[in-house]
């Protein structure tokens, strides 16, 4: 399947040719076709990060994706994301469903999807994966964390959405979501479980989530190009573990999410701040619930300066628990206090080549160690450090 | 601390950012006529609802008839239609779509090279609305005032 999806979209994108438009209605029977493959390199100084060999450099670093859809009547669409992502030893390009869903758009104010959809939580989540879409390469690990992308990229289920002009106030958009959550443990959610788990426990089966909501709803303010948004899921999962190698159990993990989102874009300046909390309840079987809460925030910041010229920055800040912000405990137990935080600022430079390909290049620097994994890291000791990407892309 | 250094940051950027743009920002101020076919039933439009129609936001006419949208692929009117009435550069408003088009929401709109191209194309489509240059003869379309 995997050699299909490949081929297929080689074939389209290169047979074509370079420079091509996307496959676009009345050519297959009303049937829009596009698509993307981004190839990225990531290179970092003291640690493992997001690939666990980038500190080697790693072109294990990539996405690719092919859409098809029709407007089958005025109010009905249907359509279907392929997709496939490589980051270092996870994913591995496994062919998935990305989005498949039908669109009845009754009113302006009111549609329903039913299908696979994209969860709207936060300002980035349903556009993560499509690297031509943003300035920067890397999106901020605290709130589009590449490892568990699957804990919040989509939903099988029903959504409701729709646009309510206000007059004067501006405009509201809303969306939201109930459905299940599929959770492929090869998509880094077990390396990522295992790790944080420090070699004492290990993910033992598939995770198991009932249903879950997720929704967004954006004011467009009557300031032009100013718009503020509150998005929030919440799921409960099962996780089976297993424990010094021998006691099989179950994690269970109550997480709310919620968090707001500024944009504001005047000409060709974009900037946009989020902030989000986490609260999680996790309750092993038989034993005392704990709770910890995260708390997240960045502002990012990009400019156009020509057609081919786009330069960005964020600087994003984690705090995996909000009640020790300062490592207070890392620190009891002899371990350094960086590991409850990380600080990423990162500066982007976007370089349009023609309208299908897109180079990027991009450096971090991080201080903190929250997000660095255990597994790919033995020695943890170092607060500052380095990782730098770039990546190739072309869409049609 | 933190949010002191967020805001350093923050002042660089804006600093940055004004003295560059006051050098590299120039709209074209290209006159444009917003035009639809004939059996669109309306002769004006607010700005507002401009914007949700070309954002595919507002998908029908008060008479229920599904509105097509289309656009010119590039251009001084295009440019002075995005900037005037969509509040977007060209490259916003197609990465705009295609953030549509990659989460299943929407498809890109039709694009035409030529003034020429697009009326006729708005003349025989019921529901089509574009925009042309001033200087465009109009004569098969409506002309749509814009409130």
């Amino acid at each position: 399947m995997r050699k299909i999806l490949i081929f297929v979209a080689a074939l389209i994108m290169f047979g074509w040719g370079a420079g091509a438009g996307a496959v676009e209605m009345d050519v297959l029977g009303g049937v829009s076709i596009h698509g993307f493959i981004s190839q990225g390199f990531l290179t970092s100084g003291e640690y493992n990060y997001l690939a666990h060999n980038s500190k080697t450099g790693s072109f294990e670093y990539n996405e690719m994706g092919i859409n098809f859809s029709k407007q089958v009547t005025d109010k009905l669409r249907v359509g279907t994301q392929i997709f496939s992502r490589d980051l270092g030893d996870v994913a591995n390009n496994k062919v998935t469903i990305d989005w498949a869903y039908g669109d009845y758009k009754w009113r302006d104010w009111l549609g329903i999807r039913a299908g696979r959809i994209k969860s709207p939580l936060g300002l980035f989540n349903e556009t993560r994966d499509i690297d031509m879409l943003r300035t920067c390469i890397v999106l901020p690990q605290n709130f589009y964390p590449d490892l568990v992308r699957d804990v919040t990229i989509a939903l099988n289920g029903v959504g409701l959405y729709g646009y309510v002009p206000l007059g004067a106030a501006g405009s509201l958009d809303y969306s939201g979501i109930a459905g299940a959550m599929t959770v492929d443990n090869e998509s880094g959610v077990e390396k990522y479980l295992n790790s944080s788990f420090g070699g004492v426990a290990a993910l033992n089966g598939d995770v198991d989530i009932d249903t879950a909501l997720t929704g967004r709803i954006k004011w467009n303010t009557p300031l032009s190009g100013l718009a503020l948004s509150v998005s929030a899921l919440k799921f409960k999962a099962n996780f089976p573990i297993l424990v010094a190698n021998i006691i099989s159990t179950e994690l269970e993990q109550d997480q709310f999410t919620w968090g707001t989102g500024v944009e504001y874009s005047w000409q060709n300046l974009a900037l946009a701040f989020e902030y989000r909390t986490t609260d999680m309840d996790m309750t092993p079987s038989g034993g005392a619930t704990t709770n910890k809460k995260a708390e997240n925030y960045y502002l990012m910041a990009s400019y156009r300066f020509t057609d081919w010229f786009e330069l960005g920055s964020y600087y994003a800040i984690a705090y995996p628990n909000k009640e020790d912000k300062d490592g207070d405990s890392f620190k009891a137990m002899g371990l350094p206090d960086h590991r409850a935080w990380q600080k990423d600022l990162a500066l982007s430079a976007r370089f349009d080549i023609n309208s299908n390909w897109t180079f990027k290049l991009e450096g971090h620097k991080v201080d903190g160690t929250s997000d660095v994994l255990a597994v790919d890291n033995a020695d943890r000791s170092e607060g500052d450090w380095y990782y730098g990407a770039a990546k190739l892309t072309f869409s049609f | 601390m933190n949010m002191k250094r967020l805001m350093r940051i923050f002042m660089v950027w804006l600093v940055l950012v004004v003295s560059i743009s006051g050098v590299v920002c120039t709209v074209s101020a290209a006159d444009v006529q917003i035009v639809a076919n004939k059996n669109v039933p309306i002769s004006s439009i607010t700005s507002d609802m401009l914007k949700d129609v070309f954002l595919g936001k507002k998908n029908t006419w008060d008479n229920g008839a599904k509105i097509d949208f289309v656009t010119l692929d590039s251009g001084d009117t295009h440019n002075a239609f995005l900037q005037t009435y969509i509040q977007k550069s060209a490259i916003q408003f197609n990465n705009y779509w295609k953030q549509q088009v990659f989460t299943g929401k929407g498809q890109m709109p039709k694009t035409f090279n030529s003034d020429k191209a697009m009326t006729d194309y708005v003349s025989g489509s019921n529901g089509a609305i574009g925009y042309v240059s001033g200087s465009t003869d109009t004569g098969s379309v409506k002309t749509i005032n814009v409130k």
